[in-house]
């Protein structure tokens, strides 16, 4: 796993423990740490084994410190398909049945959005510490119960914010923070694919059901589904919260009978003027996703893993003879035409965040991307269930960014500006 | 070394690379540099209603124009040129039989409708103004890429024995030749994609819209300009005798 050799290699360069510091939430996948519970195995059940429940069951499966015991779906497809991949785990189509099973140490919560708080709530009641994906929950309201109890619990509770432990946005992070870039002036946040986001049906009476992403009673839509990550990684960027928010947002292409939008454009505002420019769209895929970061100095895509300077902006032939002279190089520089081509995007010469070889999430995928910090973060999870160390910022960034989706999709249903709620801050937000 | 780039001069994008190590020296030249392009920007520019040029267009088919030194010596190189190419560079695109220049360094047009265009001149004087002030500042090593049609390399690149510039085709972006500059100019003129038909014959009074490039190598970087615009429309009988009248040029045609 890259993260843990990342980890490693922080120990031997100088300031490595320094900025393990600002990311307290890694401390627990230090090597030492994976030492100590060597020869255990958490027990976990998987509750919710659809697409995404699926995913984590074949990470599981990868986790030496896990042993997957049982599993939950009430849809009886799902968890054949779930049976079939762990043949030795109890199935249960009721998770209360599967709570009261003494024998299971964490829970993963992998269902539709409505579900979470209920699900979240009565496993922590039980005794069990749980691993929840993102968003957090469908309410505001839903959101506080859940960071109430996660106040008042000794259990582990984590959501699967992956981003943070991606390699690839930790050291990125690390670079914004450090000023490369200069000042973050403002941030574009995106994610456009060219899909109808359903699944098929087998029979009319599963519709709300199957396609739970598309009605607003199971569902936050794009935002909860999609900007959750990306709004993090704004704040992380930015080190605070926004405090207003405005936007607009309409079902432009697939009138399907869907409730939620399938275009979406918010603007958050922070309190220093930087604004997130987000958007998404369902119906052209050609810019992809991205998390892309304006500063004074220069810009970074956090999902490419790579920067720009804005002093590399020179005409690609004179870029390529400084860099040749730099480098002790002789070539021809192909600059001679008729006239002259002017700068692009890709004029800038691209840096990358890793040196190695880059692995980039188109973002194209429903389910998820190989390698994109969920294996880390499930990881770690499952090394809580043994050693009950919480993990340190998860549920605050969580409970962040989805507080923020959620007013992301009322500024767009009232189509006026939403100043950030008193009721729903925490302290662990700074303005 | 020191890059040195203004971003929009002369209708287009001007960096130098210049190999040197004493930076108050360069700092100063680098002034000087940008304060002469600007100087000829403002005297040569006939979009801007201020310019020079644009005060002799609006008037010399009235009464002659008195024009600067500076202008003196463009227009007495524009006349020198218009007699080396057979009438093919021409700044009134086809009428500069109808200028006349006075020893009183003065300017009249003998009729209406003619108008001074230094598009084709432009970049190659201000290379040889720069080339110039670099010789007197005694810098034997530099680079300039004057919006990708004009390169002038003065000395060689620090490690090699030269400065290597490709040709690139336009419409393919493949490389179509390489070139060697050892205190020479290159000029390169022709279509793209995006000005199909800009070059225009003065004598034959058509725009040329073949999908070519012509490239002159010259000492003399204000050769290569003129020239260049000029292969683009000389046919091969022409190109000979044109040749005999300038010193240490190269012309290459290229069909793409």
């Amino acid at each position: 796993m890259s993260l843990r050799q990342f980890i490693k290699d922080l120990g031997f360069i100088t300031g490595g423990a320094a900025l393990l510091n600002t990311i307290p939430w890694l401390e627990s996948c230090t090597p030492e740490k994976l030492k100590e519970i060597k020869g255990e195995k958490a027990r976990i059940a998987v509750i919710g084994t659809g697409s995404r429940g699926q995913y984590h069951i074949h990470n599981l499966k990868e986790i030496p410190h896990a042993k997957i015991v049982a599993l939950c779906d009430n849809y009886r497809p799902n968890l054949l398909a779930a049976m079939s991949l762990c043949p030795d785990a109890k199935p249960y189509d009721d998770y209360h049945k599967l709570l009261e099973n003494k024998d299971i140490d964490g829970v993963i919560v992998a269902t539709p959005l409505n579900w979470h708080a209920p699900i979240v709530l009565d496993a922590l009641s039980a005794g069990k510490n749980v691993f929840c994906e993102k968003a957090m929950a469908h309410s505001l309201e839903e959101c506080k119960a859940i960071y109430n109890a996660y106040l008042h619990t000794n259990k582990v509770l984590y959501f699967c914010m992956q981003r943070m432990y991606d390699e690839k946005y930790i050291k990125g992070m690390q670079m914004i923070h450090s000023g490369l870039i200069g000042d973050v002036v403002g941030m574009r946040c995106h994610w456009f694919r060219n899909a109808d986001w359903r699944r098929p049906v087998p029979s009319p009476e599963l519709e709300r059901k199957i396609n739970w992403r598309l009605y607003k009673e199971s569902s936050g839509g794009l935002m909860t589904e999609l900007a959750c990550h990306q709004l993090e990684v704004c704040n992380w960027a930015a080190k605070k919260m926004p405090e207003s928010m405005m936007g607009m947002g309409d079902i432009v292409y697939w009138k399907d009978g869907r409730e939620v939008y399938d275009s979406v454009n918010v603007t958050y505002h922070y309190t220093n003027g930087v604004k997130i420019a987000y958007e998404s769209l369902i119906s052209n895929k050609f810019n992809g996703m991205e998390d892309q970061i304006l500063g004074k100095k220069g810009t970074m895509d956090l999902a490419k893993g790579i920067y720009y300077l804005e002093e590399d902006n020179t005409n690609s032939g004179m870029r390529q003879l400084i860099d040749q002279v730099k480098d002790k190089v002789f070539a021809a520089i192909p600059t001679a035409g008729p006239s002259w081509r002017p700068e692009t995007k890709m004029d800038y010469t691209p840096h990358f965040v890793i040196e190695s070889d880059i692995h980039v999430n188109s973002g194209l995928s429903m389910i998820g991307a190989d390698k994109d910090g969920s294996d880390i973060i499930l990881s770690a999870f499952c090394q809580s269930c043994i050693t009950g160390e919480k993990a340190k910022n998860v549920v605050e960034e969580a409970y962040c960014s989805t507080v923020l989706c959620l007013l992301g999709n009322q500024a767009m249903d009232e189509q006026k500006l939403i100043v950030f709620p008193e009721e729903y801050k925490i302290p662990y937000m700074k303005f | 070394m020191f890059h040195g780039s203004v971003p929009h001069v002369m209708g287009t994008r001007f960096d130098v690379l210049i190999i040197h190590s004493d930076q108050s020296l360069l700092n100063s030249l680098w002034k000087r540099i940008i304060m002469e392009m600007e100087m000829l920007d403002k005297m040569l520019n006939r979009f801007d209603s201020d310019s020079e040029t644009s005060h002799i267009n609006a008037n010399a088919a009235l009464h002659p124009v008195d024009v600067t030194e500076s202008m003196w010596t463009v227009l007495q190189y524009c006349s020198s040129f218009y007699n080396r190419t057979m009438h093919l560079f021409d700044v009134t695109l086809g009428h500069f039989s109808n200028v006349e220049l006075d020893e009183s360094r003065s300017v009249r047009f003998k009729s209406e409708g003619v108008s001074l265009d230094f598009g084709g001149f432009a970049k190659g004087y201000a290379l040889l103004r720069i080339q110039g002030i670099l010789s007197e500042e005694g810098i034997s090593q530099a680079f300039i890429d004057f919006g990708n049609s004009s390169l002038m390399g003065i000395g060689h690149h620090p490690y090699g024995d030269c400065w290597k510039v490709s040709l690139v085709n336009p419409y393919n972006n493949l490389v179509v030749d390489e070139f060697s500059l050892k205190d020479s100019s290159m000029s390169t003129s022709g279509n793209s994609p995006q000005k199909t038909k800009h070059i225009f014959h003065p004598i034959n009074k058509l725009f040329n819209d073949e999908k070519k490039l012509s490239t002159i190598v010259a000492d003399n970087p204000l050769d290569a300009e003129i020239l260049s615009t000029v292969w683009m429309i000389a046919d091969e009988e022409q190109q000979h005798i044109i040749s005999n009248n300038f010193n240490n040029i190269q012309a290459k045609v290229y069909q793409l």
